[in-house]
């Protein structure tokens, strides 16, 4: 007899375990890559002093008094894609000043926004969050002349919808009139909001 | 909730339809989802979430159903895998399918969570709403959001999941619905082949165990499979799509044959149907066993569609007939014994060296290369013939059947039909022995006035040679005797063939022969005496037509003429009927241009005018027998016939060739 006993798996329990491994892995990666398309991301708090000090600061002395809005778009983010097409396709709402803070350098998307006649600043997803405590996009933020948020939400009323709703929404305000904020579709650009929505690490 | 997971949770038995199903739709099952690997790429790569994760994602969820089809024995438990296949590649094509018609790609769910349906197991479609619960479930316990999307109140989230509950209900319903009545079809076939089969059990087991065969045949005569087992037993084994008349034709050929032939005539639907089938077989003999066919026509409204064919093992029955009939026989034997002991004994011995001659004869020809059958044909004629005057009925059967190989088949009659021939006989003689001890063949009866005569002469001292010549006579037969038993014999025939009362004139002359020397052509004789009585004599009726006496009459003759002897019969019957004996030599090849020509064709071997073959006559051998037996004698024979007015047989013999001359006899017993 040796001190070392052999031990016999049967192949039906190795086959069992394997599956309900498999089983489980997949559900959880799937299930996260669900998680990220439908997470609500959280909208930016209006009377956030940091967002409205930094949205100040971006206004400058050109647009004072004036109707501003605030394209916060991610250069990794396919929603953010299709938004930039939208606002590449259309034409500058009159009386407003439109800005596109810009996370994440593209030259190219860059260029192409100044040519279409947008003020662009670029910064990145840490500099996001600490001047702006914004930490998702595509984000949609409005000020009044007097410098108020008086918009900050989604384009569309659902995931990637087609119906790009911003120059209604953005006349609508102009007209004083109300109108609802559409939720928050699409990525997170802070570390922590990546790691929240995406634990495996697979869409980020 | 035992009814719903009775309901959901099939049966553990899978049926070999079942899991041919299974396996096909595992294999399409399994094809398809592998097709999902090109298609999530480009979708994945044109919508910008990269290839390389699609097909690193795609593969890792095909891993799974992959291995579950090459390696599970189960065909089921592959169909629960592809159940929870199916929602992963749901989660994956979402994914990938981001943009505009992200949310239409749920649609995949939808119709994934029906098409499972299709494997006829509720449980692979449970599994796969499971799968989208739990997902959900997690989702939920991770981020609440998730769940609750686009701020959605409960409500909504509770219709969004009451859609998936629903379809996965229906699923199931369909799911159950089509193993019960298309993947269970099989279950109920075979629950009602069961059943069926059950019935046919009890069935055979009574068509096994009774003592009759029963098959049934198609127009065709093709024989069906079902048949009672005791069939293949008694007549052999039957092939899938043989004709009865083969199959009767491998134990009898031809029976087969004429089956084939009888039931042609049936299937033509000319002649009535019940008397067709009465043409086909219904005897047979196997070895020593006999059997019996009745025919049962299965009709279809008028028109024949099958027969149901039994069959009966008659042997016990035929035995018991043959019993009987030997019971009969013997005594009849006994009867004739009483009436006529030496007349019997007469036959007998005539007989018994018949039966002699007829194992020798056969004996012979069966060496023989080509054998000549006429004179085994007479003897066994002859023997028929005095066998079927005398009672001995199953003597006249086998010499009949005998007969009818040597005559219809030209070969010699089997060795079994020979052996039966002998014991019949050896029981006849047996049966005789018992009755009449030793003095059956060794006793001398005298007439009183034999007895008178010679011990008159002995009290007058007469001459020893005169005393030696009287009790030499004794042996000696007087032809009154023979014409005696002759006359009762031809009244037998006559009763036989519903002739009535017939009349008989002996005249004897007072002569006698020597008995050893005459039997054999006194047993020939009969034949002319039956055919006398047979195509001569006419019946009642015929002959109150023809204007005679309703009573024939035969006359029965021996005297001397002129130095010879002469035995003479006379009927007054129809008379022979030229013509028909003319037409009939020519048929045979004979001369049949004189009245001589035509004497010899009459006394020919098969010539025959009768229509009927019978056990007393008809096959032309009878009177050819008689011929030989007369010019053995060293005699010869006329005939001289009139339409209408009777016929008259002559038969002259040498005077000398009566007897030995005293002399001779008595020299015979000196030496003795």
């Amino acid at each position: 007899m040796g001190l070392v006993q052999s031990v016999v798996v049967p192949k039906t329990y190795l086959v069992r375990v394997g599956f309900a491994i498999w089983a489980a892995l997949l559900l959880v990666i799937v299930g996260t890559l669900m998680v990220g398309h439908w997470y609500t991301l959280p909208k930016p708090d209006k009377d956030d002093a940091v967002l409205t000090g930094a949205l100040a600061d971006l206004r400058g002395p050109k647009a004072v008094d004036r109707w501003m809005a605030v394209h916060v778009l991610y250069t990794e983010c396919r929603c953010s894609e299709r938004i930039f097409e939208h606002l590449f396709a259309r034409e500058l709402v009159p009386g407003l000043s439109e800005k596109i803070l810009l996370v994440g350098a593209n030259s190219s998307i860059e260029a192409q926004a100044r040519k279409s006649g947008y003020e662009v600043t670029v910064l990145s997803p840490a500099a996001l969050r600490e001047q702006f405590a914004l930490e998702s996009a595509p984000l949609l933020l409005v000020t009044n002349p007097k410098g108020s948020i008086v918009y900050s939400g989604g384009y569309t009323t659902r995931k990637q919808g087609p119906d790009i709703r911003d120059v209604s929404i953005i006349t609508s305000l102009m007209r004083q009139q109300s109108t609802d904020e559409l939720p928050l579709y699409g990525c997170g650009t802070s570390t922590e909001l990546q790691s929240a929505l995406d634990p495996l690490g697979i869409k980020y | 909730m035992r009814a719903l997971l009775n309901y959901i949770i099939l049966p553990s038995e899978v049926s070999d339809f079942e899991r041919k199903y299974l396996a096909r739709m595992n294999k399409v099952g399994l094809i398809f989802f592998l097709a999902h690997l090109p298609v999530f790429v480009a979708i994945s790569h044109f919508n910008g979430m990269g290839a390389w994760s699609a097909l690193l994602l795609t593969c890792a969820v095909l891993v799974g159903p992959t291995f579950a089809y090459f390696t599970f024995k189960s065909p089921r438990s592959i169909s629960l895998v592809f159940g929870f296949t199916a929602m992963l590649m749901g989660g994956l094509l979402v994914h990938f399918g981001q943009g505009p018609v992200q949310i239409e790609m749920h649609f995949y769910f939808f119709a994934l969570l029906a098409m499972l349906a299709l494997y006829g197991n509720p449980m692979s479609v449970v599994v796969a709403a499971i799968t989208v619960a739990i997902h959900h479930f997690m989702m939920w316990l991770y981020l609440p959001e998730s769940i609750f999307n686009y701020d959605a109140p409960v409500w909504v989230v509770a219709v969004h999941a009451a859609f998936v509950v629903v379809e996965a209900a229906a699923s199931c319903f369909i799911a159950r619905n089509f193993f019960d009545n298309v993947i269970g079809l099989e279950k109920i076939v075979k629950a009602r082949t069961e059943a069926l089969d059950g019935r046919n059990a009890d069935m055979r087991l009574v068509l096994d165990n009774v003592d009759q065969g029963f098959l049934t045949i198609d127009r065709d005569g093709t024989l069906s499979a079902e048949h009672s087992a005791i069939v293949e037993v008694w007549l052999g084994s039957i092939s899938t799509g043989m004709l009865f008349s083969e199959y009767l034709g491998k134990t009898d050929a031809s029976q087969g044959l004429r089956f084939e032939l009888g039931w042609d005539e049936v299937i033509e639907d000319i002649m009535p149907l019940e008397l067709c089938l009465d043409q086909l077989p219904r005897l047979i003999k196997i070895g020593v066993q006999h059997f019996s066919f009745s025919y049962r026509p299965i009709m279809n409204g008028e028109v024949l569609d099958k027969c149901l064919i039994v069959m009966t093992d008659t042997t016990a029955e035929i035995e018991r007939q043959r019993s009987e009939q030997e019971q009969l026989e013997t005594l009849r034997i006994f009867d004739r014994v009483l009436s006529d002991k030496a007349g019997f004994l007469e036959f007998f011995r005539e007989s018994d060296a018949l039966v002699e001659r007829v194992v020798e004869m056969q004996n012979d020809l069966r060496n023989q290369d080509e054998p000549d059958f006429t004179l085994l044909k007479r003897v066994v004629h002859t023997l028929k013939g005095n066998s079927a005057i005398y009672g001995i009925q199953t003597m006249a059967e086998i010499c009949h059947e005998m007969e009818t190989t040597l005559i219809d088949e030209n070969a010699v009659p089997d060795i079994e039909v020979l052996t039966a021939l002998q014991e019949r006989w050896l029981q006849i003689g047996r049966n005789l022995q018992a009755l009449l001890g030793e003095r059956s063949s060794t006793t001398l009866e005298l007439e009183d006035e034999q007895f008178e005569a010679i011990l008159k002469l002995v009290l007058e001292r007469g001459p020893h040679e005169e005393i030696a010549q009287s009790i030499a006579d004794w042996k000696l037969e007087p032809t009154e005797q023979r014409l005696n038993r002759i006359a009762v014999q031809a009244q037998r025939i006559a009763n036989r063939l519903n002739k009535g009362t017939i009349g008989v004139e002996i005249e004897h002359a007072e002569l006698s022969t020597c008995p050893t020397r005459w039997g054999g052509f006194w047993s020939s004789f009969v034949h002319v005496v039956r055919n006398a009585v047979d195509h001569g004599l006419e019946t009642e009726d015929q002959r109150a037509d023809a204007g005679k006496s309703t009573t024939g009459h035969l006359g029965l003759k021996t005297y001397l003429d002129d130095g010879e002897f002469v035995i003479e019969l006379v009927d007054d019957g129809r008379g022979v009927d030229w013509p028909a004996v003319a037409a009939r030599a020519k048929l045979m090849g004979l001369p049949a241009e004189t009245p001589q020509d035509l004497t010899l064709a009459l006394f020919s071997d098969g010539l025959s005018t009768a229509v009927d073959v019978s056990e007393v006559s008809g096959r032309g051998v009878g009177m050819a027998a008689v011929r030989q037996a007369c010019e053995e004698l060293g005699g010869q024979v006329s005939i001289h016939s009139e339409r209408g007015a009777g016929t008259t047989l002559t038969f002259r013999f040498p005077q000398a060739m009566m007897s030995p001359n005293v002399q001779e006899r008595l020299e015979s017993y000196r030496g003795a």
